[in-house]
């Protein structure tokens, strides 16, 4: 499945082994982060794990950052786990700054988080 | 659910936004289920606006004049639904009486200004340090903040006062300069400084003091250093623009609204490496200055509450800083409660230090009262009775309450007396000597019926000049802060060793080295609580600039080079912290009682001088001693070593008898600072036996430090 609203922000999810892997590609500001929440947060309720693929992410918003704290927060209500795979750098230093780097788990990249997993 | 409630529906509309009358409730701007709450409190005015903007927007996408019914008292309400709580930035306008025009003494209502919320939690104009935001009409824009950090079961570490070692520091100066070898967005920001936990952990202090972090104006001067032609700026930011709101410039993630987050995230970090949080706060003035002043909150709201004003209108200026803080109204003072309150329960903090503290204690009308509403409110407060209270028991309107700030056994102050009796002292004054025995107990003669724990000794803090500043000039050097040197301290007590500021005259260098450690000896030594001043552990210097309060330059940024450089200094400090952590018997809660209750063989503390037991008081001595007895630890709960220091500021070396033990303990050597630099201070429970157990030969102007075991 693939969806791209009218803000530059492609969303695709795909399941592997009871995996749900979500790919962002674009921006999270105010303006995509809605269907950020609409498109994830029911994977967050089916899936005990999640990785999120944000190496295609080039700009974050503060809206955008609430947002994957929020992604956190409904994962670990059922003692779930978010995997962050492909951060860049400035995103991984604005996480960590706010303080909420050490909720996910990283990994840098996909494939990387998919074989950790395996 | 919330559906069926008869509340949840408007009642009015304008441009499409829906509200109606909200709850006057908490006071400020409360998230709601569907809606959001305002509620303001102003006495005199005659229409209230509230102004909605999207984020970073020039103009408004709504103004409400709220109507007549919305007013409950003094206080207008609203509830606006269906906002975007996550880009929403607001203010208000109000309508009402200024002077001259309308002959209304006091009031300064102006309705082309948009003015923030007192109550306000987040503010923006200054996201970025040295950058304003926004134009005049509302350059400081409240927001709406997440209280949603997880803090994993964070606990206050709850040390004792007296067993606190403060470190007083500016949270940009901690990172910013260059050799703090962090990447640029985390220079001088809350992050910089969780960066830097692991170097505060090995100096071993427990407590930071953050200069002021509530939002400030740092571009609020017009002029210029006369030298360079660079701006300056309100560097150390005791002027404050909104009481709740942390500074966003202080950030990495100000420029995200995360600013809250951020400064969580260092709380709780500093937490679980056991050191505490203490904030000076500034609750005697704002940011507003006086009637040629900026209308930027309080003023356009409701000045003749939150200012204190002469019968003619004008501003009583006991801060020094153009306006005063009517902070003994109860609505005032409602405010500074509540700003407390919420520092403590959403941010964690451990205490406080009051800027011009004893302006706190001043009536409506500027009289000094004995007891005063807003000190006891806070005395007694349910929210703050864990807290540290520390009191810079002065004001700038004459007021010196040092020993004599209504306490309500809650309060320290800032020792003053400490500071200037242990300077003299240092540069070898006459008669101080019976004032230094008084100042290494705690000041009993000030906290009689108090405890040690009342007295912050400090030496050095950051008014006045550094300690290396200290021991290296005679005279301030204000030049660069385009007041013609007029402005700061002439009372330093500082002795510059013979040649005034830098020299390469090794005697010299070696004399100001040994006060240095002389001074941080005594500190670390004395009964009450040692505070020190970011980078005097590693030689910091403002080049003789003791109003150092505009520059954010070099002159201020602690440069991380001199670690290496004064390697020394920093473990010689590094080693008096360790020691007085690893002895109780300096950390007394209560003052020493001169007896030996606890049947030792001598009481908790004895007085020596070159003959032990004999302590010469007379104003020609220049060298005291004293024992403190381990039995006696902690008024006797606790047994710690016996531990003798001894001091001599006299300019020729002195051999001084030591009392002897009457069982087989040996007198050990921690420090001696008269001693070759390489040996003259060692690890806890590595002190080498002295050789000579009948007693000690003191350099000129050293101090020795001996435990019994």
């Amino acid at each position: 499945m693939s969806l791209q609203n009218a803000y530059a922000l492609e969303i695709s999810t795909s399941e592997h082994k009871g995996i749900a892997i979500v790919s962002l590609v674009g921006e999270i500001t105010a303006e995509t982060a809605p269907i950020l929440e609409s498109e994830v947060l029911p994977q967050a309720r089916r899936f005990h794990r999640i990785v999120l693929d944000v190496s295609g992410v080039h700009a974050v918003s503060s809206i955008g950052l609430r947002k994957i704290l929020m992604l956190y927060r409904a994962v670990k209500l059922h003692d779930g786990q978010v995997l962050l795979a492909g951060m860049n750098d400035a995103l991984r230093r604005v996480m960590w700054a706010a303080g909420f780097l050490n909720y996910f788990i990283i990994a840098e990249s996909l494939e990387m988080a998919l074989a950790a997993y395996d | 659910m919330l559906d069926h409630r008869i509340d949840y529906y408007p009642t009015h509309e304008i441009n499409g936004y829906k509200f109606r009358i909200g709850r006057p409730n908490p006071l400020g701007a409360t998230i709601v289920p569907n809606g959001v709450n305002f509620s303001i409190f102003s006495s005199a005015a005659t229409v209230c606006t509230l102004v909605l903007f999207n984020e970073g927007e020039a103009t408004p996408f709504v103004e409400i004049p709220l109507p007549p019914e919305f007013r409950i008292g003094h206080v207008f309400t609203v509830l606006v639904f269906d906002l975007d709580v996550e880009s929403l930035e607001y203010g208000f306008r109000f309508d009402g009486p200024a002077e001259p025009q309308d002959r209304a003494i006091g009031h300064r209502f102006d309705r082309s200004k948009i003015v923030s919320d007192p109550y306000g939690k987040l503010l923006t104009g200054r996201e970025e340090w040295g950058t304003a935001s926004y134009d005049d009409t509302y350059p400081f824009r409240t927001r709406l903040i997440f209280e949603d950090f997880d803090w994993e079961g964070d606990k206050p570490p709850a040390l004792p006062l007296e067993d606190l070692i403060i470190y007083e520091m500016h949270l940009r100066g901690f990172t910013k300069h260059p050799s703090a070898e962090l990447h640029e967005d985390e220079a001088g920001t809350f992050a910089g400084m969780r960066r830097k936990i692991p170097y505060l952990k090995e100096l071993g202090v427990n407590c930071v003091e953050l200069m002021p972090i509530f939002e400030f104006d740092e571009l609020e001067f017009p002029r210029a250093n006369p030298f360079t032609g660079e701006k300056l700026l309100n560097y150390w930011g005791y002027s404050t623009t909104n009481f709740f709101a942390p500074k966003a410039g202080f950030a990495a993630t100000g420029k995200f609204g995360m600013q809250g987050d951020e400064l969580k995230a260092l709380v709780k970090d500093l937490h679980k490496a056991g050191i505490e949080v203490i904030l000076d706060v500034v609750y005697n003035h704002t940011a507003e200055g006086d009637h040629r002043g900026r209308t930027l909150s309080f003023r356009g709201i409701d000045n003749k509450v939150y200012y204190m004003l002469a019968p003619d209108g004008t501003y009583f200026n006991f801060s020094g800083c153009g306006n005063t803080l009517n902070c003994n109204h109860p609505v005032v003072r409602q405010m500074v409660r509540a700003s407390l309150q919420y520092w403590v329960s959403e941010y964690h903090i451990d205490g406080f230090r009051f800027d011009l503290a004893s302006v706190l204690g001043r009536d409506q009308s500027g009289h000094p009262t004995s007891n005063p509403p807003l000190l006891e409110a806070l005395s007694y407060d349910p929210i703050l009775a864990n807290v540290k209270l520390i009191a810079e028991a002065w004001d700038a309107g004459g007021l010196y309450q040092v020993g004599s700030f209504p306490g309500y056994g809650r309060w320290a102050e800032w020792n003053g007396k400490y500071r200037d009796d242990m300077r003299k002292f240092l540069k070898s004054d006459g008669g101080m000597v019976g004032k230094v025995a008084l100042r290494v107990q705690g000041s009993p003669d000030l906290y009689e019926y108090r405890s040690n724990s009342a007295s912050i000794n400090f030496i050095t803090c950051h008014d006045g000049f550094t300690l290396n500043d200290m021991v290296s000039y005679n005279q301030k050097h204000n030049e660069a802060n385009g007041e013609a040197n007029n402005d700061g301290a002439n009372d330093n007590y500082s002795w510059n060793g013979g040649v005034e500021g830098v020299t390469q005259d090794p005697s010299i260098i070696a004399l100001r080295d040994r006060q240095m450690k002389n001074a941080f000896a005594m500190l670390l030594t004395s009964q009450g609580v040692p505070m020190l001043y970011m980078g005097d552990e590693m030689k910091r210097t403002q080049h003789g600039n003791n109003n150092a309060y505009c520059h954010d330059t070099q002159m201020n940024w602690l440069d991380w080079s001199l670690l290496e450089k004064n390697e020394g200094m920093f473990h010689f400090v590094r080693r008096c912290i360790e020691f007085r952590k690893a002895h109780p018997v300096l950390r007394n809660k209560h003052h020493f009682q001169n007896k030996d209750y606890m049947r030792s063989g001598k009481p908790d503390i004895t007085f020596h001088g070159t003959k032990a037991w004999q302590p010469d008081w007379s104003d020609g001595s220049r060298s005291i001693a004293y024992m403190l007895c381990g039995k006696h630890a902690k008024s006797g709960f606790l047994a710690d070593n016996d531990i003798y220091v001894a001091m001599n500021m006299f300019w020729e070396p002195l051999w001084f008898e030591i009392p002897e033990f009457d069982d087989d303990r040996k007198w050990h050597i921690f420090l001696n600072t008269g001693a070759d630099p390489l040996l003259d201070s060692f690890e806890v429970g590595q002190e080498p036996v002295l050789e000579n157990q009948h007693g000690i030969l003191l350099g000129a102007r050293s101090v020795v430090v001996l435990i019994g075991k």
